[in-house]
């Protein structure tokens, strides 16, 4: 359902660790257009409820990007992350938004390219997908220019 | 909305500043800097002000008011106050990071197409459209939310299938139902639940359906007592499943057997009191369970709230009230503890997660729709 004709672009959000996700790609505007992140100071932070929220302010795409099990800076922040956002799936299905406007994907340290290429990759589905509806009224992400 | 109008109207501004209210408050019990007449005295002496940073700390459970001797419904004046809270911008502090608000939220926009009955067994007997409708509320959702704590709330809307399939009846089942907006309701975010209301309404009244059944209280009480006022109409009656199975047995369209071993209830606050009834699940829990039925010090309309509603501020003073529950529970001389709700299940479960007490944590605690349906088919028809 394209609610949006003509030049529609899909409104990804990004919620990355900030150790595995380089500061320079979203400075240096790397990001594909209409993509926000948010940068957690570890993985481990990013709970299941911050997808949900990106989704009611209208996003289309929410794309984590967490360190590889055994780089986590602190610890145990991708086994924090792991214990609880496989629970997103599920209840994403059962209100009705595809399961493939969610993604988590784990990268070593200092991987800027192989973030980009997965970031990419994923929008280019997103926009091959179409709009997720219609959007909040009361849209908070505010896109990366 | 000014603080003003919700003390006047939940008659607030009639309080006597007896304290009789905060003697019986669970959270004050625990909480000495909590009291519901502080909260009230503070707002009537800042009606246009900041409201009291308290409103979200109150259970809602509706205890106060069974004693208030001015009649001051302080659970809607908590809820008003949220609105203002909320109209201020401050933070609801929901738990588990506001996800399920999120989701109710994301439920209220327009245009998706849910994917909520997988759940149900292929066995079970099921309509589109008919007189009665199951309204299963936001049930299948939390076994894939409370992984950790071995719930099994699904478990509860196929008992109730059982349950009504046993009776003769087919109930209808929503593919495009929405959550009933309870916790919205209550934490603030009256326009939301106005919005669920309203589609359940005309989703409701296209299904034909007269009599609407649900093994949640809280989603009764939103069908019961809110629809009228958020969505304007409530063409239907709403009942709980213990209701259902009261006028059931009075019409002696069944019969309970008997089941073996020591029971209690927990009764749930919006069961109990908020929609006033204590005895039907009582009356059936007694046929079914005879002298090995027990009830706990505080039952009935004084039972004691399971510690957190609607998905706002869990802390420590929910793990104590929620712990003392258990405590009363196995005091009484039951091995199993039954309720009619899927919060309270959950939120007992999370308090014997980490009790060391082995007689707390080992007390088993099931559903009223469970036990019913075992007593009705003799634990044949398990699906």
């Amino acid at each position: 359902m394209k609610t949006i004709e003509g030049n529609w672009k899909p409104r990804l959000m990004i919620f990355s660790c900030k150790w595995c996700f380089p500061l320079g790609l979203e400075e240096e505007k790397r990001l594909p257009e209409g993509s926000s992140v948010l940068r957690s100071l570890c993985s481990g932070r990013i709970h299941p409820s911050f997808v949900f929220q990106a989704f009611e302010s209208g996003a289309d795409g929410v794309f984590i990007a967490a360190c590889e099990d055994g780089d986590c800076h602190y610890g145990t922040g991708t086994e924090m992350l792991e214990n609880t956002i496989g629970r997103v799936d599920p209840l994403l299905d059962m209100i009705g938004i595809e399961s493939s406007r969610f993604r988590v994907r784990y990268f070593p340290p200092g991987k800027a390219d192989m973030i980009l290429e997965s970031v990419q990759e994923f929008r280019d589905q997103l926009e091959a997908t179409g709009p997720r509806g219609p959007l909040s009224s009361t849209p908070h992400l505010t896109e990366v220019k | 909305m000014l603080l003003r109008e919700a003390l006047r109207e939940t008659h607030a501004t009639l309080c006597q500043d007896c304290g009789k209210c905060t003697g019986v408050c669970p959270v004050s019990r625990y909480d000495e800097e909590f009291s519901p007449r502080m909260v009230v005295t503070h707002a009537v002496h800042a009606p246009t002000g900041q409201a009291p940073a308290k409103f979200n700390l109150c259970l809602t459970c509706k205890l106060c008011s069974l004693v208030c001797p001015s009649d001051v419904d302080y659970s809607q004046f908590t809820r008003k106050g949220r609105e203002v809270l909320r109209e201020d911008g401050a933070d609801p502090a929901c738990s588990h990071g506001a996800v399920f608000q999120h989701m109710m939220r994301i439920m209220s926009q327009n245009g998706r197409e849910q994917n909520r009955l997988s759940w149900v067994p292929k066995e079970a007997k099921t309509q589109t459209q008919g007189e009665l409708l199951y309204f299963t509320g936001c049930m299948p959702f939390y076994d894939s939310y409370y992984t950790h704590l071995g719930t099994d709330t699904q478990r509860i809307g196929k008992d109730t299938l059982r349950v009504l399939n046993a009776l003769g009846e087919e109930p209808v089942l929503l593919p495009d139902e929405l959550c009933c907006g309870h916790d919205l309701y209550w934490s603030g975010d009256e326009e939301a639940a106005a919005k669920l209301a309203k589609k359940n309404v005309a989703r409701i009244a296209a299904s034909g359906a007269k009599t609407v059944v649900s093994s949640c209280p809280e989603c009764v009480f939103m069908l019961r007592e809110a629809y009228p006022k958020l969505a304007g109409e409530a063409p239907y009656e709403a009942l709980h499943l213990s209701e259902y199975l009261a006028r059931k047995r009075d019409e002696g369209a069944v019969e309970l057997a008997g089941l073996e071993g020591d029971v209690t209830f927990q009764d749930p606050c919006r069961l109990s009191r908020h929609l006033d009834e204590a005895e039907a699940p009582r009356a059936a829990l007694n046929e079914i369970f005879g002298e090995s039925f027990h009830e706990m010090e505080h039952h009935g309309k004084d039972s004691v709230c399971c510690g957190t509603s609607g998905w706002m501020h869990c802390n420590a003073v929910s793990k104590r009230i929620q712990t003392e529950r258990l405590r009363e529970a196995v005091d009484s001389g039951a091995e199993t503890l039954v309720t009619a709700c899927p919060k309270c299940q959950i939120h007992l479960r999370c308090a014997q997660a980490s009790e060391k007490d082995d007689r707390l944590s080992s007390l088993r605690i099931r559903d009223f729709a469970t036990v019913v349906a075992e007593s009705i088919d003799g634990g044949n028809g398990s699906w």
